[in-house]
């Protein structure tokens, strides 16, 4: 008995070497904000134990992040590399991990990212080669993004609804398109057009009329029948329409990323007392509902009376929490892209954060409940296993008691609400078709009224035959 | 029973401490060793042996250049990596000439990132060296052929194994007439597997 008695303290242990994700979010989320992408760089390197053991992926996703965001595409790359070495690690499951995890809460179990994170940190590297000018190496992770696409699709037994990304297969079809492989652009847009109908972000009017005039150019009728597309755009006005076009491309980071919260709800019986529950809501706000408990039965009474141990004061404690993916206000919302004082065009949202982390929290709704089922369960037992041993006939002292087991086992049940918050809430594009040279490109970023947030300027942009030239634009407030 | 049960956690915490240090052994740099599975040191270096063994034995050399004076010059081109990893194409190229050169049976010329440094040095040369040791321009010896090539993979994956073919393709093209004097491809095959639990 004295074993579980142990399990708590150490348990408690554990969890204070967790990561502490509010205390993360509020040291980088204002920072990554207002555009201070060193300081928050230079935050996350001054705070490793911040992250701890278990969350090395956060640690260097993180940092990829912010060094692509400052345009530091070496460095970026780095951290980035690491993140997928971490996660390639984390590929064998730990028993002594998971045994853990069942015993206290998910979050002591390494982070192994969301699917859409892993999707992402490959987007990222691509974009960061491209940025280095080196496509070949972009389209080496575009093909790896296809390795994990269709690992996703494989998996038996999870039915989840993200089995590819239409912002990476468009991506990859305009790195296809610029290297003069047409059938395999062609393949990679049927794929985007596929996935955006299947996903959660709309299918932009832009991506559909572009695969319909490309699959019309190379004779695949049977691809436009499949998907249902149409053009609704006259040619002249499709990007990508003529793919042989030499092209400067904006590809924008808009808004603050989404983030977890925990919502959960607690009850506690108190045997000859009352009945409490708590609901805390997704804001952090609480709800507590007290209700008075049937008095003890006659035979507890008669033993409390002669001084035995009785079952007055005993509590029976439940908790159970849930991660709940929240969105926050965010003043940029598209990005205006204009070249050399003349062209000028608006974005279009390829990828939403939130959207996506929504159906992560939905399609693991299943595996959370159970898990975290079990886990209640298991821990309950112990906790009532110690408290039938440290019985007494004292229902003030027994109340002490209980209440102190109920408070250790309490703080054990924990969401798992680690997750990247530093990636976008959309990510947007805006192309347009110039003559090869050299080129001056502003780009804004706008609220939803037309409003400038902020602006960013390229005075000489050298864009060779048929490159597609790529420029990057973070406006994360 | 308490002190035994202390003198095996004792132990047990110096054998854990003894054992997480790093440890490094030199090895023969003609080793294989594969950890990951993918491309690596031992792959580039023999697929640049074979090939470029397969190429210098070929009709194209003993009916064109066997006794051609002076002996054939060469260029390397793009080698593009049409992989699924990120794969130091330098290496690669750098064994292919090493091959070559060694063979005896041709010689290279710089490539147009080496030449440029080369012209820059020249032009320094032109105004500070001495002019009995100054390298005049135009005195360049142009290539007769060129060695272009491409590294291509196909993935195939099932769980937790996993299968990488990779072909490396490469053509010995003639720079006068453009004809394509050699072509030679070299394939390997890995078998992946990876367990899915661990302690």
């Amino acid at each position: 008995m004295k074993k579980i008695i142990l399990i708590i303290p150490v348990c408690v242990f554990l969890l204070s070497s967790c990561a502490k994700s509010v205390q993360r979010f509020e040291l980088l989320s204002q920072t990554t904000s207002k555009g201070e992408y060193a300081k928050a760089i230079a935050d996350v390197r001054k705070s490793p134990k911040m992250y701890g053991n278990l969350n090395r992926f956060l640690y260097f996703m993180d940092q990829g992040v912010l060094f692509h965001y400052a345009a530091a595409y070496d460095s970026s790359l780095y951290y980035l590399e690491n993140a997928e070495r971490v996660l390639d690690d984390l590929y064998a499951h730990s028993i002594t991990n998971e045994a853990a995890s069942i015993l206290t809460n998910d979050l002591l179990r390494p982070y192994r990212s969301k699917r859409y994170e892993e999707v992402f940190l490959h987007q990222l590297m691509a974009f960061d080669y491209l940025g280095k000018n080196k496509p070949d190496e972009a389209l080496v992770e575009s093909r790896k993004m296809q390795m994990i696409v269709d690992r996703f699709k494989q998996k038996d037994g999870r039915a989840s609804k993200y089995e590819d990304d239409g912002m990476v297969q468009y991506c990859t079809s305009i790195l296809y398109e610029e290297q003069g492989m047409k059938d395999d652009a062609a393949i990679s847009l049927f794929k985007s057009v596929n996935a955006f109908k299947k996903g959660v972000v709309s299918l932009p009017s832009q991506v559909e009329n572009n695969a319909f005039y490309v699959f019309s150019d190379l004779g695949r009728s049977d691809d436009i029948k499949t998907l249902g597309l149409s053009s609704s755009m006259a040619r002249e006005k499709v990007w990508g329409a003529n793919s042989d076009d030499a092209e400067i491309i904006l590809v924008g980071y808009a808004g603050r990323g989404p983030n977890l919260t925990e919502i959960s709800f607690a009850g506690t019986y108190v045997v000859g007392g009352l009945l409490a529950g708590t609901i805390t809501k997704p804001d952090g706000q609480t709800e507590t509902i007290v209700l008075p408990a049937p008095p003890l039965p006659e035979p507890e009474e008669r033993k409390a009376e002669k001084g035995e141990k009785t079952k007055a004061g005993t509590t029976l404690h439940v908790k159970l929490a849930f991660p709940y993916p929240v969105e926050y206000p965010s003043q940029t919302s598209r990005f205006k892209l204009t070249v050399d004082n003349a062209k000028s065009e608006e974005s279009i949202v390829l990828s939403d954060n939130f959207k996506l982390l929504a159906q992560d929290v939905d399609d693991n709704k299943g595996i959370t409940l159970a898990r975290t089922a079990v886990r209640v369960v298991i821990r309950t037992l112990a906790a009532q296993r110690a408290k039938q041993e440290m019985e007494t006939s004292s229902a003030l002292v027994n109340l002490l008691v209980n209440v102190g087991t109920d408070v250790a086992t309490d703080q054990l049940e924990r969401a798992d609400t680690r997750l990247c918050f530093l990636a976008p809430k959309t990510l947007q594009m805006v192309r347009i078709a110039v003559k090869p040279g050299t080129h001056r490109v502003d780009a804004y970023a706008q609220t939803n009224t037309g409003g400038i947030v902020s602006t960013k300027s390229w005075d000489v942009v050298d864009v060779k035959p048929h490159e597609k030239k790529f420029v990057f634009f973070p406006s994360i407030n | 029973m308490r002190i035994a049960l202390s003198v095996i956690l004792c132990g047990l915490m110096v054998f854990c401490v003894s054992c997480g240090g790093k440890q490094v052994a030199r090895v023969d740099a003609n080793s294989t060793i594969d950890l990951s599975g993918e491309w690596n040191d031992t792959d580039s270096r023999l697929v640049a042996e074979e090939m470029i063994g397969d190429c210098l034995s070929r009709p194209w050399y003993t009916n064109k250049y066997a006794n051609k004076t002076p002996i054939p010059t060469i260029i390397v081109g793009d080698m593009r990596n049409m992989s699924h990893e990120h794969i130091n194409v330098e290496t690669f190229i750098n064994d292919m000439q090493r091959v070559l050169i060694n063979s005896g049976k041709v010689e290279f010329v710089a490539n147009k990132f080496e030449r440029g440094q080369l012209r820059s040095e020249k032009e320094d040369q032109a105004e500070h060296a001495s002019a009995e040791t100054k390298k005049e321009s135009d005195q360049e010896t142009g290539a007769d052929l060129m060695l272009i090539g491409s590294i291509n993979t196909i993935a195939d994956q099932e769980g937790n194994k996993h299968v990488m073919f990779y072909q490396t393709d490469l053509q010995l093209v003639e720079m006068k007439s453009h004809v394509k004097l050699w072509i030679g491809s070299k394939k390997i095959k890995k078998y992946i597997t990876r367990s899915s639990t661990k302690l």
